[in-house]
């Protein structure tokens, strides 16, 4: 008898709570988005499809050559979420690892650091003017980058 | 951090500045020792680096209160996936040395290992040369496969190991110095690296009473990363000739090193690592050496913030040839 009021009592409690973690996931479930992560270079470029794993040495700073081109790589900073996609399913680093690494190496075997562009108009025209290089960026970012093509799928999926 | 970007058309260039402040308290060491107690130092390390088409360049100053030299100067050639310089650099011997360099923020522990310190500081491996370098790498199985030769001038005793300086070209080479490095990437670049390396000194030790030291050594290395912990390690087998008019004496020893790291969250890395000497008891060229650190334990925090600052806290036991004491030390690094 006294359980039952003791758990009458304690319902409300638990359906507080169970409404919080409800809105807590319902919060979460908002933030993961599907993103469609793609491999990009300029109309002109004649560079073919690559790995993964290609891509993970192109933007380590490792040389990768393809038709006698050697590949160099723009960093694409400016959507948050495409660069965290890209850290977390293509380089498997955070932000600050990455960033030593890049260092890391050219302070080994010199060379210049990939750029990162934080303006999506330089970015495009830096690939639209360079047919060595490639980028990354998302499906909606492509639909507003004239002269720049997708060769190939990077990432499919939520972004979380 | 990145202080010039490209200049010139087919040019581009960075500039990186690495200032740190370090301190270090030793207790428990015997009254007569040579060893200071304290130690204070401030150094900025500039690092420059340019490519145009297939040639580098690559020059590393330090300035410290007690010096100002270059560490490297190379000019570069690269071809496909091989790169061959000519200038100061790095002895490609193992794994530490060619992985960092003067810049402390870019090694995650304060020390370096004993066995890989730099000539200036008591080190007992030439770790600068001067001469030519090859390196690259090949595809083997999806994996690279790489190599790193180097034919050069070694340092020369005076009395402590000195390396060539650009500033006095005419004195202070060594004589015929030549490493070879072979690994294997199972990752890229370094997240799984093992390798075996072999290198050949003479080095000239007049200001010591030899004629010569003629020194072989050679190990094997490793360097394994997750998201969240590293192991890199190495072993050395070191073989030392030491001659003298009257005769020669041949000794032998083993020094090897494991490091492993945490970073439980972004900023925070907990580090320690286990250094050890076998086989040195009586040897006569690590006895020229009486500073060296023969078996260390260590354990250390580094803490980034700021976008590229570091500031690390490490504590060690040390065991040099007739003493031991326990060591603190604190470092801010920084990169700009």
């Amino acid at each position: 008898m006294e359980r039952d009021v003791l758990m009458r009592r304690r319902r409300p409690i638990l359906l507080a709570l169970l409404a919080c973690l409800y809105v807590f996931n319902a919060h979460g479930a908002t933030q993961t988005r599907q993103t469609r992560l793609l491999l990009v270079c300029g109309m002109k470029s004649a560079i073919p499809a690559l790995s993964n794993a290609e891509v993970r040495k192109v933007f380590l700073g490792a040389p990768v050559e393809k038709n006698g081109v050697r590949i160099k790589p723009l960093r694409n900073v400016t959507d948050t979420q495409v660069t965290e996609v890209f850290l977390q399913k293509i380089v498997y680093m955070s932000a600050r690892k990455y960033e030593r690494q890049l260092v890391a190496r050219v302070f080994r075997q010199g060379g210049v650091i990939p750029k990162a562009y934080e303006s999506f108009s330089d970015l495009v025209g830096a690939l639209q003017n360079s047919p060595a290089t490639v980028s990354y960026m998302s499906s909606d970012q492509l639909a507003q980058a004239p002269g720049v093509k997708s060769i190939g799928v990077l990432w499919d999926g939520p972004a979380r | 951090m990145l202080l010039a970007g490209p200049c010139l058309a087919g040019f581009s260039s960075d500039l990186l500045l690495f200032p740190q402040l370090e301190t270090s308290h030793r207790s428990g060491l015997d009254g007569y020792t040579h060893i200071d107690r304290n130690d204070h130092e401030a150094s900025a390390n500039i690092f420059a680096t340019g490519e145009s088409g297939a040639f580098r360049f690559l020059g590393e100053f330090l300035m410290t209160s007690d010096e100002q030299e270059f560490e490297r100067l190379q000019l570069g050639w690269s071809y496909k996936r091989h790169l061959f310089w000519l200038g100061l650099f790095h002895n490609p011997i193992g794994y530490w040395n060619t992985s960092y360099h003067h810049g402390a923020y870019l090694q995650t522990s304060i020390s370096r290992p004993a066995v890989v310190e730099f000539e200036d500081k008591g080190g007992i491996l030439p770790t600068h040369e001067a001469g030519l370098l090859a390196e690259g790498e090949f595809d083997l199985a999806g994996r690279a496969l790489g190599y790193k030769f180097a034919l050069a001038s070694g340092p020369r005793f005076d009395p402590k190991l000195k390396h060539w300086d650009v500033f006095k070209p005419g004195k202070g080479l060594g004589n015929t110095s030549v490493t070879f490095n072979l690994y294997g990437d199972t990752g890229a670049a370094h997240q799984g690296r093992t390798g075996v390396f072999v290198s050949y000194q003479e080095i000239p030790a007049a200001a010591l009473g030899y004629d010569e030291v003629r020194q072989v050594s050679s190990g094997f290395y490793g360097n394994w990363e997750t998201f969240h912990w590293r192991w890199h390690g190495s072993a050395f087998f070191v073989q030392d000739k030491l001659e003298r008019p009257a005769g020669w004496r041949t000794d032998a020893f083993v020094n090897a090193f494991l490091q492993a790291e945490y970073t439980p969250y972004p900023r925070c890395t907990w580090y320690g690592r286990v250094e050890k000497t076998v086989r040195d008891r009586g040897d006569a060229y690590l006895a020229l050496f009486p500073q060296f650190v023969r078996d260390r334990l260590l354990g250390g925090l580094r803490y980034d913030f700021a976008g590229t600052s570091a500031l690390k806290v490490e504590l060690s036991a040390n065991h040099v040839r007739a003493d031991n004491y326990t060591q603190v030390m604190l470092q801010w690094s920084a990169m700009f």
